[in-house]
C-alpha cells in the first residue's frame, strides 16, 4: 500500500487526556519517524462508515443534517459510527434502516444493501485517527423516494442531531456543490467524488 | 432544491471541562440546540486552515506525500497550513505553498472553503487553486515537525491513485480537487 508506513511514530507519554462521549482527547510526546519529539494534541475517535445511497431512478439521496459544531445544516450522505462486531455492511443496512424506515418509503427499508466499497476515508488526518469507511449501496426497484423528498425530522445523530431526507439527481448534486453556496462537507465530497465514477 | 438554510448557531450553556494543545484546543461542552434540546458534547476548537491545489503550466499538480502521525501513515495531500492569528486564508496559502513545495504562485483562484469534520470540529478549510508557479532557488523553511516529499503528478495518475483503493484517502484534497477540475477543464 502506497500509503503504508514502515516506521511509525512512538509514543513517549500521555501528558493530559479527556474524554467527550464516544471519543477522547490527547496531549501526547510523541517520537517522529523523522526523529522529532514533540506534544501534539489528537482525538481518538471509534471507526465510522458513509454511505451514497443510490435510488433506483438513478437519484441520490442525502441528508440534511444539522451539525452543532458548526451551527450549519450541511448536506451529507448517512453516516455513523460502527457498532461493536458490526460489519460495514451490516451497519450500512442500519443507517438505511434508520433513514428510510418508520416515516421513509412506503415499501420499507430494502431488504439487502449490497455494500460497494468506495474507499477508505481519513476525514481529519491532522488531529484525529477517525477512519471511515466509504461506500456506495444500490436501493432495489421497489423503493422509490417519496414524492415529497423531504421526511420531517429523523432522528440521526448521537448528539441530538436531526436530518431531513433531500433526494436529487447527480446534476442537481453537483450543481449544489458547485454553487459557492452550499457549506462543503469533506466526507460527503469526497464519496460523491469516488461514487459519481460508478454511478 | 429548496433554498439554503440559514446558519443557526446553538447556544453555548457551558463549558465543563477543556484541553489546550499547541494550535487546538478541545472543549467538552454543554449547548442548547436551535430545536430547545440540550446537549453535552466533546469539540476541537481550531483557528482554521488554507490549501491550495498548485498546478504547473504543463498540467501536472504539485502534490505532498506526508506523514500523519494521527492515522500513521503517509497521505498524498496537497499543500495546506493553519491559519496565524490575525492572518488571512490567502497569506497563509501564500506561505505555505513556499515552505511545503518550494514553488511561488502569481495566479490564485478562490474554490470555496469546506469543512472536514462538522461531528466534532469547528474547523474551515480556505481553498484555492494555485497557478503561473515558478520554483524557488531558496525556499524558506516550513515547520520542524512536517515530514513530506513533494510529487509532481499528471491529473489521471491522481485520479487514479485516489479511485485505486489502495490509498487512505484526505478528505480536504479531494474536495479540493473536485472544486478545481472545472477551473482546469477537466
Amino acid at each position: 500500500m502506497p500509503d503504508a508506513c514502515d516506521s511509525p511514530h512512538q509514543s513517549l507519554a500521555i501528558e493530559a487526556s479527556l474524554q467527550g462521549g464516544a471519543y477522547g482527547f490527547r496531549r501526547e510526546r510523541l517520537r517522529l519517524p523523522m526523529g522529532l519529539e514533540a506534544s501534539f494534541g489528537w482525538l481518538r475517535h471509534p471507526p465510522t462508515l458513509m454511505v451514497v445511497p443510490r435510488w433506483a431512478d438513478g437519484r441520490v439521496l442525502l441528508l440534511r443534517r444539522y451539525r452543532p459544531a458548526v451551527g450549519q445544516r450541511l448536506l451529507e450522505f448517512p453516516s455513523g459510527r460502527l457498532a461493536a462486531g458490526e460489519t460495514v455492511a451490516q451497519a450500512a443496512q442500519r443507517l438505511l434502516d434508520r433513514v428510510l424506515g418508520p416515516n421513509g418509503t412506503e415499501a420499507g427499508p430494502p431488504a439487502a444493501a449490497p455494500w460497494e466499497p468506495l474507499g477508505q476515508l481519513r476525514p481529519n488526518p491532522g488531529y484525529s485517527d477517525e477512519r471511515m469507511a466509504l461506500g456506495l449501496v444500490r436501493l432495489g426497484p421497489q423503493q422509490t423516494p417519496p414524492a415529497n423528498d423531504t421526511a420531517g425530522d429523523l432522528l440521526q445523530g448521537d448528539d441530538g442531531s436531526t436530518g431531513q431526507r433531500v433526494s436529487l439527481s447527480p446534476a442537481a448534486l453537483d450543481g449544489a456543490l458547485a454553487s459557492g453556496d452550499e457549506p462543503l462537507d469533506g466526507r460527503t465530497l469526497t464519496a460523491w467524488f469516488l461514487a459519481r465514477r460508478r454511478w | 432544491m429548496a433554498p439554503l438554510p440559514p446558519p443557526e448557531p446553538s447556544r453555548l450553556l457551558e463549558t465543563v471541562a477543556a484541553l489546550d494543545a499547541r494550535k487546538i484546543r478541545f472543549e467538552i461542552n454543554r449547548w442548547q440546540l436551535p430545536n430547545g434540546l440540550e446537549a453535552t458534547f466533546g469539540i476541537i476548537r481550531h483557528p482554521g486552515a488554507s490549501l491550495a491545489v498548485p498546478v504547473l503550466a504543463d498540467g501536472r499538480v504539485v502534490i505532498l506525500r506526508q506523514y500523519r502521525f494521527a492515522v500513521a501513515a503517509r497521505l498524498l495531500e496537497f499543500p495546506a497550513g493553519t491559519l496565524d492569528e490575525g492572518e488571512d486564508p490567502l497569506s497563509t496559502m501564500e506561505r505555505e505553498l513556499q515552505e511545503e513545495t518550494g514553488y511561488a504562485a502569481s495566479r490564485w483562484d478562490a474554490l470555496g472553503s469546506m469543512l472536514p469534520c462538522p461531528g466534532y470540529s469547528d474547523e474551515v478549510i480556505h481553498l484555492f487553486l494555485a497557478r503561473d508557479l515558478r520554483p524557488l532557488p531558496n525556499p524558506p523553511a516550513g515547520d520542524a515537525d512536517e515530514d513530506l516529499e513533494v510529487l509532481l503528478m499528471e491529473p489521471a495518475a491522481l485520479d487514479a491513485a485516489i479511485a485505486s483503493g489502495a490509498e487512505a484517502l484526505d478528505g480536504k484534497s479531494i474536495t479540493a480537487w473536485y472544486r478545481a477540475r472545472p477551473l482546469l477543464n477537466l
